[in-house]
């Protein structure tokens, strides 16, 4: 691999951590405040 | 009324953190020169260096929580330390891998034990361990309390972290020289890192306080524990 | 102050004599600490090696280890029957309870350390002829530091149900600038035959000062029966 694939790969890495990491907030956030405050529900 | 707010609010913060991150990354890509040394893994240092000022920030934001949660024991100081905590971890990981792959371009080796990679080593180690115990600690209250502790000694340890990791041998480049495109395309990455580091800390926070919401009930039966946890066998 | 005093040697010594009459934990620990330090003997091919670095590094395994259970032993005496609860009810201050605590974990790290200490040296050939009295004083100061942050965190956990695991998963990341610095400094000391006076050992001070007092200044807020 040369300087810029490996550019390339710090990018991807570091933008799949992000999107990854805002991704399953912004679920885990819409699906609780779905869910009301009731333990449980789908 | 709050939550109507939120739901404008948080979308359009969203938006135009990814925007301005499009924009920056944009900004890296095509705009900023190529370092004669280094080639284009140089162009890392771009997300590198914010991530480390913010991991430090969101440390840092730990640290008052654990203080506030001391002085005043309320559950809300747990769980902004709790959202600020896993940022950290997120991106110190980001300053981890990074440099670890700059370091597999720039020296041919993933790992070195210089300062600064043992120091970010260290560092993460401290809050992925914040993180790890949590589920291992039944009692909410004293799960706060323990974390708060840690919170307070893990982010004093930091400084002392640094200073011994400055014992071994260095070979991280301290400064380059840098072109002002360099710098100023460095100083916009500062603008959509940070308000990336806040935003997933208030949306961690949310999702804490309404997680505990939604489990406190279940969780008030268990607390009055008068029986010491004598079973130890 | 005077009465301080007295607190403290009063409710050290109550632990050293618990200790002295059950020795549950000493022989244990010990125990513990060699096997450590063999398993590591024989898996690093039966020792020789880099000499120097290799031994500090395998005695620094073993007092971790050891300290960890030597601190969680020595809480778990006052979770039994109750006991933390009438040393609570009793006058005396918070800090003098930690600073006691502290005390018997020192003494019985240092036991450990007596005996550990001259297995490694032992299995390993590192020659400590060239500075006794460095080492010794390196191995100290670390101690305080990793006994001061063990005994606050002890308290913390021993009511949870994990409590020796969670221990170690506190602590070990919080001394790591303490395994550092010391293997370092030992490493100069004994290679390099540079003096003690370096960054290195005013370091562990720091370290040692910073959670003492820290420790003593939270502990009051720490211990609830």
């Amino acid at each position: 691999m040369n300087a810029t694939q490996y550019a390339i790969l710090a990018y991807a890495v570091s933008f799949i951590l992000i999107g990854g990491f805002a991704m399953w907030s912004w679920l885990e956030h819409s699906r609780l405040t779905r869910s009301g405050r009731g333990r449980g529900g789908f | 009324m709050k939550s109507a707010r939120v739901r404008i609010v948080g979308p359009v913060y969203g938006i135009v953190t990814f925007c301005l991150l499009a924009a920056v990354t944009g900004m890296m890509v095509w705009w900023t020169p190529r370092e004669e040394t280094m080639g284009d893994v140089q162009k890392v240092f771009y997300i590198h260096l914010p991530a480390a000022i913010n991991t430090f920030v969101a440390c840092f934001v730990v640290f008052i929580c654990s203080v506030m949660y001391l002085l005043q024991r309320r559950s809300w100081w747990d769980d902004l330390g709790f959202a600020a905590a896993k940022v950290a971890v997120l991106l110190a990981s980001i300053v981890l891998l990074t440099g670890m792959i700059w370091g597999r371009s720039a020296w041919g080796a993933w790992w070195q034990w210089t300062p600064r990679l043992t120091f970010s080593l260290i560092l993460w180690l401290l809050y992925v361990v914040y993180l790890m115990i949590r589920p291992s600690i039944e009692s909410s209250q004293r799960r706060a309390l323990i974390c708060a502790v840690y919170g307070v000694i893990a982010f004093m340890d930091v400084p002392l972290v640094w200073l011994s990791t400055k014992l071994l041998p260095d070979i991280h480049p301290k400064t380059i020289s840098m072109a002002p495109e360099m710098r100023l395309t460095l100083l916009a990455w500062f603008v959509p890192m940070t308000m990336l580091a806040a935003g997933l800390i208030v949306t961690s926070m949310r999702i804490n306080r309404l997680q505990r919401a939604a489990s406190e009930p279940a969780e008030e039966l268990d607390e009055p524990r008068l029986v010491p946890a004598g079973g130890q066998a | 102050m005077t009465r301080a005093i007295r607190h403290i040697t009063m409710l050290t010594l109550k632990d050293l004599r618990i200790e002295a009459r059950g020795r549950q934990t000493i022989g244990l620990v010990v125990v513990l600490a060699v096997l450590i330090v063999v398993v590591l003997a024989l898996g690093l091919g039966s020792g020789g090696g880099s000499g120097g670095l290799t031994a500090t590094a395998i005695l620094w395994v073993a007092y971790l280890f050891g300290g960890v259970l030597i601190f969680e032993k020595t809480m778990a005496v006052e979770r039994h029957d109750d006991a933390l609860a009438g040393l609570l009810l009793a006058p005396i201050d918070r800090g003098s309870i930690y600073a006691a605590k502290l005390l018997a974990n020192l003494v019985l790290m240092f036991a450990l350390a007596l005996v550990v200490t001259p297995v490694g040296i032992m299995f390993f050939q590192f020659d400590l002829s060239v500075a006794p009295g460095g080492f010794a004083l390196v191995m100290a100061v670390s101690m305080i530091g990793y006994a001061a942050v063990g005994t606050l965190f002890a308290a913390l956990t021993s009511s949870t149900r994990l409590a020796g695991g969670l221990l170690a998963m506190l602590v070990f990341p919080i001394t790591l600038p303490v395994v550092l610095i010391s293997t370092r400094v030992l490493a100069n000391l004994f290679e390099h035959g540079t003096s003690l006076a370096g960054s290195g050992l005013a370091l562990l001070i720091a370290f040692d000062l910073m959670f003492l007092a820290a420790s003593w200044l939270v502990f009051d807020v720490v211990l609830e029966a």
